[in-house]
């Protein structure tokens, strides 16, 4: 950089780009950046349908070892939008938000621009405007102003403002070329492709659910929504919560508790903010599992679990997510108090869970004939969640009252074969177990006093 | 842990039963957030359900629900109940809390037999997790320092660090605890620390993200310490939101002589006095100060204890009655 003379008491402190592109790229895995450009997408569809369905607008990404390419028709990037603000490190607080956007933080787009490639070419048309940048990075970075000061602007290639676009022709196109070898590798893995198509279908369900359809190389993506089992005797809980301190806008929170199909993999908490998947099936403390006596560890006969959060906000930097949107913030402070309400609903759940287990094992040993837990679970169907009521607590059958009569307990032992061949000849039975309770009653007859029975 | 419903009737342990009367003339003190009668009663009533026949006969609650651990026993429950608004709820109080719904003001006695433990913990965070403005807890624990038998007194103090740590889990444990307040007498004052601590904790997540007039503050209004064998504390306050101040203050708590804030307890103790002595003690009180009663034969230290609870010293020929 040239020297310039300055205030010898000024000392720099300014950023510079190649810091920025370290640092930005660093913490995000690879399919985690290009889930954050469909984001970008889907909030130009939020833009353009506040509210209703998403039919007809798509989302196509092309992955290929020599360009990554991204199209949607989801109403393109606004000029002004794109002047002040889209391409920023970081998003200004003035920054017009879209009502239940998913991408606050302002580092999205430039952040997968930087961990891709060298070239980037973006093709905006709004309903009145259309524009084009291009950018080459070693350029970018070698580009001084003419007081010697990095540089860090970007410039339309092309720009019509005021003008007519066709519905059909709205939308915004992004294209990345000169890969990074690494990246160039992975696109030409089909595990990558297959990995990345099932990451994305996971993290925008909810939007597909609304009608959006994402294509990966041509192919629709497909996605199982969540659904909770309900019957008459099955109920999920559903909390509904409202947070209008930490800012203008309120957090509004939906809590779901309830039962699924028996999945080891699947079983757990999934946390969704503006809809979008940040956490999957999480088995861990930083939903609810192993806190101390309130809720065990997770476990295999908990595989029915299902919890569903979902925060949603106007203005979306209120929602407990991480810059990566691949985790939940564990110590923001709506998050920790929600965490509070989805431990105690997750309860009486896990409680149930274990009674079934319960009666698995007793039925399959005999020990009772009915199975009407099991049976319930059986008979209940699975249903999407936006039907369902709020309720506090999730309802589900108790198991019926153990047998009148004594409290019974088992007693297990071993003891070489041929001693229990020679018992079971002397007793006249068949079985072990018959061996076990004959020798035991002979015990207490004669040595159990008056009250041996 | 033996059930100590089993063991002995409760009505019959003197110092009890006044705890017992006393937390209905508070719980009386309810009426500046509702009427009392409009409260739901959580407690553990046993086979006996003193403290369900008098909330309901003194206070008029009438929405009661008592949960009973002993779930072999359920017909001897519903047996005993001494009224048909009694429900009962069979499980740990683990299992039956998260199960409740807690959309009402609620006087809750969670009256342990045991020693404060994990299991008691998780049941006052799942209470401050739920609970609304209005409600009441109050909190019984045995603490009576652990013994081992034939044990020098350095070992005695190590063992009752180990068992209380395993107890209520070693991150619980205020820091600077020595061995020494583990012992007889000292013992309480740790208990009733990480009880409050709970309760702060889970106050403080569930407050985080609520407007200053919407959070909710416990207010300790119940210290006290008694034995009919064991030596039992007793911790109880007010959970209000901000916005209801007012109306704690309208409760009036502090004019009742045995309200106690912080860390000095009230100790009921029910001395042995003939019902001639009572009869004698009654006609001089009330009285300020009450070292002006007196009664010769009869240890002044009884006098004063009795002449500070007389007004819920148990009459047993009442209760039994009763």
């Amino acid at each position: 950089m040239p020297d310039t003379p300055q205030d010898p008491r000024q000392i720099k402190a300014s950023p510079t780009k190649e810091f920025f592109i370290h640092m930005l790229v660093r913490d995000i895995p690879l399919p985690r950046s290009i889930i954050d450009l469909i984001d970008n997408s889907i909030d130009g569809a939020r833009r353009i349908r506040p509210t209703g369905s998403f039919d007809g607008l798509w989302v196509r990404l092309e992955i290929k070892p020599s360009q990554f390419r991204i199209a949607d028709n989801c109403g393109g990037i606004p000029v002004e939008n794109a002047r002040n603000y889209a391409f920023r490190f970081g998003r200004p607080k003035e920054a017009t938000s879209i009502t239940g956007s998913i991408g606050q933080f302002g580092v999205g787009m430039k952040r997968t621009f930087f961990k891709l490639g060298e070239e980037f070419r973006v093709f905006s048309n709004t309903v009145n405007s259309r524009f084009s940048i291009e950018i080459k990075l070693q350029e970018w970075i070698a580009r001084y102003s003419p007081e010697g000061e990095e540089d860090w602007h970007f410039r339309f290639k092309t720009l019509d403002e005021d003008v007519q676009v066709p519905t059909d022709d709205q939308g915004t196109i992004i294209e990345i070329e000169s890969l990074h070898p690494s990246v160039a590798e992975s696109f030409g893995q089909d595990e990558f492709i297959s990995r990345l198509s099932q990451d994305i279908a996971v993290a925008h369900s909810m939007s597909m659910d609304r009608g959006l359809c994402i294509t990966l190389n041509g192919i629709p993506l497909r996605h199982d929504p969540l659904r909770l089992l309900n019957s008459t005797l099955i109920q999920p809980a559903h909390v509904e919560l409202e947070y209008t301190d930490p800012g203008p806008k309120p957090v509004k929170v939906n809590l779901y508790a309830g039962l699924s199909e028996r999945s080891k993999e699947e079983g757990g908490w999934y946390v969704f903010c503006n809809g979008r998947m940040v956490l999957r099936a999480d088995q861990t403390n930083l939903t609810v599992w192993a806190e101390g006596e309130r809720v065990p560890k997770y476990h295999p006969d908990f595989a029915r679990f299902r919890g569903l959060a979902y925060f949603d906000s106007d203005d979306a930097s209120l929602l407990p997510w991480t810059t990566t949107k691949t985790g939940v913030d564990a110590d923001s402070l709506v998050y920790r108090a929600v965490r509070q309400q989805m431990i105690e609903i997750t309860r009486p759940v896990l409680e149930f869970l274990r009674k079934v287990e319960d009666e698995r094992k007793k039925h399959e040993d005999g020990d009772v004939q009915d199975n009407p837990l099991a049976r319930a679970i059986a008979g209940a169907s699975a249903a999407g969640i936006s039907d369902l009521p709020a309720r506090s607590v999730f309802v589900a059958p108790q198991p019926p009252p153990p047998p009148p009569g004594p409290r019974m307990e088992t007693i297990a032992y071993k003891k070489p074969v041929e001693q229990i061949d020679r018992a079971k000849e002397l007793l006249c039975v068949s079985t072990n177990k018959k061996v076990g309770e004959k020798t035991f009653d002979y015990y207490l007859k004669y040595e159990g006093g008056a009250d041996g029975k | 842990m033996a059930n100590s419903g089993e063991l002995v009737n409760y009505s019959l342990r003197p110092a009890k039963a006044a705890e017992r009367k006393m937390l209905c003339e508070l719980a009386r003190r309810l009426g500046p957030f509702s009427r009392v009668e409009t409260y739901r009663y959580i407690g553990f009533g046993s086979i006996y359900f003193a403290d369900f026949q008098l909330f309901h006969q003194s206070l008029g609650i009438s929405d009661m629900l008592s949960i009973e651990k002993d779930e072999a026993n359920e017909a001897r429950f519903e047996f005993n109940k001494p009224f048909r608004c009694v429900e009962l709820k069979l499980g740990q109080s683990n299992t039956v809390l998260p199960h409740l719904s807690w959309d009402r003001r609620s006087l809750l006695w969670l009256d342990y037999d045991g020693k404060l433990d994990k299991s008691v913990l998780a049941d006052l965070a799942t209470v401050c997790s739920k609970v609304v403005s209005g409600s009441l807890l109050i909190v019984s624990v045995n603490v009576e320092p652990d013994r081992k038998p034939n044990a020098s007194p350095e070992e005695q103090d190590d063992h009752r660090l180990k068992i209380f740590s395993e107890a209520v889990g070693v991150e619980k444990v205020p820091l600077g605890t020595a061995r020494a307040n583990l012992r007889s007498g000292e013992l309480a004052k740790v208990c009733r620390r990480v009880i409050n601590n709970e309760i702060a904790r889970e106050l403080t997540i569930r407050n985080g993200p609520l407007l200053d007039e919407r959070k909710l503050h416990f207010e300790q209004v119940i210290h006290f310490l008694y034995a009919d064998g064991a030596q039992m504390l007793t911790i109880g306050g007010m959970f209000y939101e901000e916005r209801e101040r007012s109306l704690l203050n309208a409760c009036g708590f502090q004019q009742l002589t045995f309200v106690r804030g912080g860390d000095q307890a009230f100790t009921i103790r029910a001395p042995k006095l003939t019902h001639k002595e009572i009869r004698y003690l009654n006609s001089q009180l009330p009285r300020v100060p009450a070292t002006e009663v007196i009664l010769s034969g009869v240890p002044e230290s009884d006098v004063q204890a009795y002449a500070a609870i007389y007004r819920y010293y148990p009459s047993f020929i009442e209760i039994l009655a009763g």
